[in-house]
C-alpha cells in the first residue's frame, strides 16, 4: 500500500503537518511527509475521526519519530505524585487536566473532544481552548494517565507537566471573576428596567394623571435593592478596609454618595414628595462595576507570577535498589543517584557520576551554547541535558540547590522591601489623590450652601445639601481611570505587550532607568545570525544538510535548519555523538556536522578566509562544519543576531530614562551591541545574577527608579527587586519569570510607542477628571440653587457617564488603531 | 391604564427570565472558554449528520 514518490520537481506537503518534502510517503491518494504523520492519519481514519482534516488544511503537529521517550511520563503511575494533580477521584472514574500548548484549531478541538472514539475507556475529554487546557475523564481500572499522555503524545499533542500544576489557586480566580459578572448583571438588570419606568416621568415630570407614577415609583425602589445590597457590595468592602487603615480611598465618598442617594429617594416615595433618583442610582453602579470589571481583566492564559516551579518538572528518575523510580522532586535526599535523559532538566545540584553531560544552561545563566561538563565536576539545577541519559548524584536537595536559593532570597528581600500597596484594588495612587481633593472640595461647597440658605430658607437646608451630595458623586473619577487604564491595557495587549494589572501601569511611568539583559532580550535566541563560508551548496545538498541539521539536538544545529527552510528529505542511520555532532546517510551519501573534532580538522584550520584560531574563536562565536562524505564543505558561522530595529528604540527610550545593559554573556560582541546603543550607555559583561541585582540596588539607592527588561531565569534576582520588570518572551506560553510584564520578542522593538502609551494614559486620566468636573459644576449649579430634580439628575448622570466612557476609549486608542494587530495570543 | 401594570409585570418577568439566564450561563462557565464554543458548534453538527 506504501508507495514512496519521488521526483526532483515536484515538492509534496504532508497531508498531516503540512511540511514540505520531496519524498513523500503515498498513502490512501495522499502525502505524508514521515511515518510518524501517516500514523496518526491512519489511527483516525480508522476511527473514523476524517473531519479532522475537513476543518482545517494540514491541521496537525510534526511528529517527530526521534521523541519517543515517554519515561517522562512515569511518574503518572505513582499514585502519590498523580494523586494532587487529579481535579476528580472516584473508585470508577478520574478526571485529569492535560495543558496541550500546541492546540491552534478547531481540528484540534474536534479530535481530543473525540478522544474516547480512539479509546473506549476514555469517558469523556472536554477542551478548554482559551487556556489550551484539555480536561480527560477515565475508568481508572482500564487505562492509565499515562496511557493517555502516551496517546496525546502519538497523536502530536505532548502534554506538559511543571511542579506548578500542584499548587493550583485557579478555581480561587475563576470565582472571584464570576462573582463580579453576577453583580454587573444584577445591576444592570436593574438599571435598564427602572430606566424604562422611569421614562413617563422624564416626559411628564409632575403631572401624574393616571395615578401610576407611585406604581413605577415602588417597582423602582423593590429593583434598586438587590443593587445597593449586592451589587455594591465591593464599594463598602474597599471603602470599610481603608477606613481601618486610616485611608481615605475613593470607594468611602462613593458610598456616602451611593447611600444617600438611596436614602432620599426612599424618603422621597414614602412621603410621596418626589419619584427618587433610583435610575441614576443604577446606572452609576453598573458603570462603576463595568469599569472596573474592564480594568481588571486578566488574560488567563498568561501568568506572571511563575516561580521556579512552573520550571521544574513534578518528579525525577532516582536510582534505587536496581531500577530507576519516580521520585517527587521535594522528596530527593543527598546522595540519591539521579538520571536525567535527553532534553530533561536537571532539578537538584549534584555531581556527574556517568556519562556526558552536554548541558544547556542557557535560561539559568544567559550563556547561549551548551557546556560539555566531565565525570566528576559539578552539575546545577535548571540546565538541560543534550544528548544520551547520564546520571548524577545529588549533592544538595532541591530546595537548597543554586537556583532557587537565589530565587527565594530574591523572594525574601522583596518581602522586605516591598512598595507598600495600602489598598486593595488596583487603581492608581493618584486617584486616591484626586479624590480626596474632590471630597474636601465638596465638603467646602456644602457647607457654603448650608450657610447661604440659612440665612435664605433654612427649610430648604436638608434638601439642597442631598441634593449636592447626589449630584457631586466622584464615580466620575472612578470611571476615568478604570476606563482609560482598560483601554490602556488592552491597546498594549493588542501591541504584544501584556501587564499584571494597573498599577504596573503607574509603577512604569515612574520609571527612570531602564536595564536590559543582553542575551534573549536584546538578541533573538531562535533565529540566531548564520552565515555559511566554503564550497557552494546545490540546492540538494542543502536540503539534505537542513534535514541532518534538524536531527540534532543541538539546539543551534537546529537553528541551522530553521535559517535554511528547506523542504523535508528522508535520513537514514541518524546519529547524534554528544557534544560533537550529528552525521546521517542520505542515499549513498555520508554527512556529518559537527565540531572540529567531529569532522576530523586540526585546531587552526580555517575555510574562505586566512586568520588565527584565537581571532576566530573570539570574534564568530559558534561554528559547525559540514562534512560530505570524505570532503569538508564548509562552516556554518553561528552568532547571536540583534532584534530589528532596536537602535532606534534605544534612542527613543533614552529620551525618557537612562539605560545600562547587562550581560551574562562574555565581551565578545561588544563591538556590535555598541553600534546599536545610545553611546554613553554603561555595559557590563560577565554580570552573575546576583551582580545583576546588586546593580539595580545600587541604582535604587541613589534614588532611581528602575525598569529591568529580562527573559531567563539568570535575571529573576534583578527584576524582582526592579520597580518593574519585564519579560521578554518569544510566545505567550513558553515560561517566563515572575514580572509585571510579558512582552513578545518581536515587539520590543517598539517599547518607546508602549511606554508613550502608558504615559498617555495620565494625561486621558486627567483629561476626563476635567470633563467630570464640569459635569460636576453644571450639576453642583442645579443642587445649590435647590432646583435639582430627578430629570435634570437623570440626563446629567448618564451624559457624564456616556461621555467619560467615549471619550476615555477614543483618547486612548487615537492613533494606535492603524498600527497594526500584533495580538499573538489567540493563535 | 391598569393594563400598563400588568404589561410592566410582564416585562420585568421577561426581563428576569434573561437575568436568570445570564447568572446560569456565567454559572456554568460559558465564558470561561470564550473562543472553543464558537469552534465546537462546527464540530457538533457534524457528529449528528454522521450519526445518520
Amino acid at each position: 500500500m506504501n508507495v514512496e514518490n519521488q521526483n526532483k520537481s515536484i515538492i509534496y506537503s504532508c497531508f498531516h503537518c503540512g511540511v514540505k518534502t520531496r519524498k513523500a510517503l503515498i498513502f490512501d491518494d495522499h502525502e505524508f511527509c514521515c511515518i510518524g504523520c501517516k500514523n496518526v492519519y491512519q489511527i483516525l481514519t480508522k476511527n473514523n475521526l476524517c473531519k479532522y482534516y475537513d476543518l482545517n488544511n494540514q491541521p496537525g503537529n510534526n511528529i517527530q519519530v526521534t521523541n519517543e521517550n515517554y519515561a517522562k511520563f512515569n511518574f503518572l503511575e505513582e499514585e502519590s505524585l498523580l494523586k494532587p494533580l487529579l481535579s476528580f477521584d472516584s473508585s470508577e472514574l478520574r478526571r485529569l487536566s492535560f495543558y496541550l500548548p500546541q492546540i491552534h484549531c478547531s481540528s484540534c478541538l474536534y479530535l481530543l473532544e473525540n478522544l474516547h472514539k480512539l479509546n473506549p475507556y476514555i469517558a469523556s475529554s472536554q477542551l478548554n481552548f482559551t487556556k489550551k487546557e484539555l480536561s480527560v475523564s477515565y475508568f481508572k481500572s482500564t487505562i492509565s494517565a499515562k496511557d493517555i499522555a502516551i496517546l496525546l503524545s502519538a497523536l502530536g499533542y505532548e502534554p506538559y507537566f511543571s511542579l506548578s500544576d500542584i499548587r493550583n489557586s485557579e478555581s480561587k480566580q475563576v470565582l472571584g471573576r464570576n462573582k463580579r459578572l453576577y453583580r454587573l448583571g444584577v445591576a444592570g438588570f436593574a438599571f435598564s428596567n427602572i430606566m424604562l419606568m422611569s421614562f413617563p416621568e422624564y416626559f411628564d415630570w409632575g403631572n401624574d394623571v393616571d395615578g401610576l407614577g407611585v406604581y413605577f415609583q415602588w417597582f423602582s425602589f423593590i429593583l434598586s435593592i438587590p443593587v445597593v445590597l449586592y451589587s455594591a457590595q465591593e464599594f463598602y468592602v474597599i471603602a470599610w478596609g481603608g477606613i481601618k487603615k486610616k485611608y481615605l480611598t475613593i470607594d468611602l465618598p462613593i458610598v456616602l454618595a451611593l447611600v444617600i442617594t438611596f436614602s432620599r429617594s426612599v424618603y422621597e416615595i414614602t412621603t410621596n414628595s418626589g419619584p427618587g433618583y433610583f435610575d441614576s442610582l443604577t446606572g452609576i453602579v453598573f458603570f462603576m462595576l463595568m469599569g472596573r470589571y474592564l480594568q481588571d481583566k486578566t488574560y488567563e492564559n498568561l501568568s506572571f507570577s511563575r516561580d521556579y516551579s512552573s520550571y521544574f518538572p513534578l518528579s525525577a528518575h532516582v536510582w534505587h535498589a536496581g531500577k530507576e523510580q519516580e521520585v517527587a522532586i521535594n522528596d530527593i535526599k543527598i546522595e540519591d543517584q539521579i538520571i536525567v535523559h535527553n532534553q530533561e532538566i536537571i532539578v537538584c545540584d549534584g555531581i556527574l557520576a556517568s556519562g556526558l553531560a552536554v548541558i544547556d544552561y542557557s535560561f539559568v545563566t544567559g550563556e547561549s551554547s551548551p557546556v560539555t561538563i566531565k565525570e566528576g565536576e559539578w552539575l546545577y539545577a535548571g540546565g538541560r541535558q543534550l544528548g544520551p541519559s547520564i546520571r548524577l548524584i545529588a549533592q544538595k536537595t532541591v530546595a537548597h540547590g543554586y537556583l532557587v536559593s537565589l530565587w527565594n532570597q530574591s523572594a525574601k528581600d522583596n518581602e522586605l522591601h516591598k512598595k507598600e500597596i495600602p489598598i486593595e484594588t488596583d487603581e492608581n495612587k493618584y486617584i486616591h489623590v484626586a479624590s480626596q481633593w474632590f471630597t474636601i472640595g465638596l465638603f467646602l461647597i456644602a457647607i457654603a450652601a448650608v450657610l447661604y440658605w440659612l440665612y435664605m430658607d433654612s427649610s430648604q437646608i436638608l434638601h439642597v445639601v442631598t441634593s449636592i451630595l447626589i449630584v457631586a458623586c466622584p464615580c466620575a473619577l472612578l470611571l476615568s481611570v478604570t476606563f482609560t487604564n482598560g483601554h490602556i491595557l488592552s491597546a498594549l495587549a493588542r501591541h504584544g505587550m501584556y501587564l499584571r494589572n494597573a498599577t504596573a501601569l503607574e509603577r512604569w511611568r515612574n520609571t527612570d532607568v531602564v536595564v536590559f539583559d543582553k542575551t534573549g532580550t536584546l538578541t533573538d535566541t531562535i533565529q540566531p545570525d548564520i552565515n555559511y563560508s566554503g564550497k557552494s551548496l546545490t540546492d540538494e545538498q542543502l536540503d539534505i544538510v537542513a534535514a541532518v541539521a534538524k536531527e540534532s539536538i543541538h539546539p543551534i544545529a537546529r537553528a541551522i535548519s530553521k535559517f535554511l527552510d528547506r523542504v523535508q528529505v528522508p535520513l537514514e542511520e541518524v546519529e547524534n555523538v554528544s557534544g560533537q555532532g550529528v552525521e546521517a546517510v542520505f542515499g549513498v551519501d555520508k554527512i556529518q556536522l559537527g565540531n572540529r573534532a567531529f569532522v576530523g580538522l586540526s585546531e587552526t584550520y580555517v575555510v574562505g578566509e586566512s586568520g588565527l584560531k584565537e581571532s576566530l574563536q573570539s570574534a564568530l562565536g559558534s561554528e559547525i562544519w559540514l562534512k560530505f562524505n570524505k570532503e569538508i564543505l564548509g562552516v556554518f558561522r553561528v552568532k547571536s543576531r540583534y532584534r530589528q530595529n532596536l537602535e532606534f528604540m534605544m534612542t527613543s527610550v533614552n529620551k525618557r530614562a537612562h539605560i545600562s545593559i547587562l550581560s551574562g554573556d562574555n565581551s565578545s560582541e561588544e563591538k556590535e551591541l555598541l553600534k546599536l546603543i545610545p553611546s554613553n550607555t554603561p555595559v557590563k559583561f560577565d554580570a552573575k545574577p546576583h551582580e545583576k541585582k546588586d546593580y539595580i540596588v545600587q541604582l535604587q539607592l541613589m534614588g532611581k527608579n528602575v525598569m529591568m527588561v529580562g527573559d531567563g531565569l539568570n535575571d529573576v534576582a534583578a527584576m524582582q527587586q526592579a520597580n518593574f520588570s519585564v519579560a521578554v518572551t518569544e510566545n505567550v506560553g513558553f515560561f517566563t519569570p515572575g514580572s509585571d510584564a510579558i512582552i513578545l520578542g518581536n515587539s520590543l522593538n517598539h517599547l518607546h510607542e508602549l511606554w508613550k502609551l502608558a504615559h498617555r494614559a495620565k494625561k486621558v486620566i486627567w483629561w476626563s477628571f476635567a470633563i467630570s468636573i464640569i459635569y460636576n459644576i453644571v450639576g453642583l449649579s442645579f443642587a445649590i440653587s435647590g432646583t435639582l430634580n430627578p430629570l435634570v439628575a437623570a440626563i446629567l448622570m448618564p451624559t457624564s457617564s456616556i461621555t467619560i466612557v467615549i471619550f476615555t476609549y477614543l483618547a486612548s486608542n487615537w492613533g494606535y488603531w492603524l498600527k497594526g494587530d500584533k495580538n499573538h495570543l489567540v493563535r | 391604564m391598569a393594563v400598563i401594570l400588568i404589561l410592566m409585570t410582564c416585562s420585568i418577568l421577561v426581563a428576569g427570565g434573561f437575568l436568570v439566564a445570564y447568572l446560569w450561563s456565567v454559572k456554568s462557565g460559558q465564558y470561561d472558554d470564550i473562543e472553543g464554543g464558537g469552534l465546537r458548534l462546527l464540530n457538533e453538527s457534524e457528529v449528528e449528520i454522521s450519526k445518520e
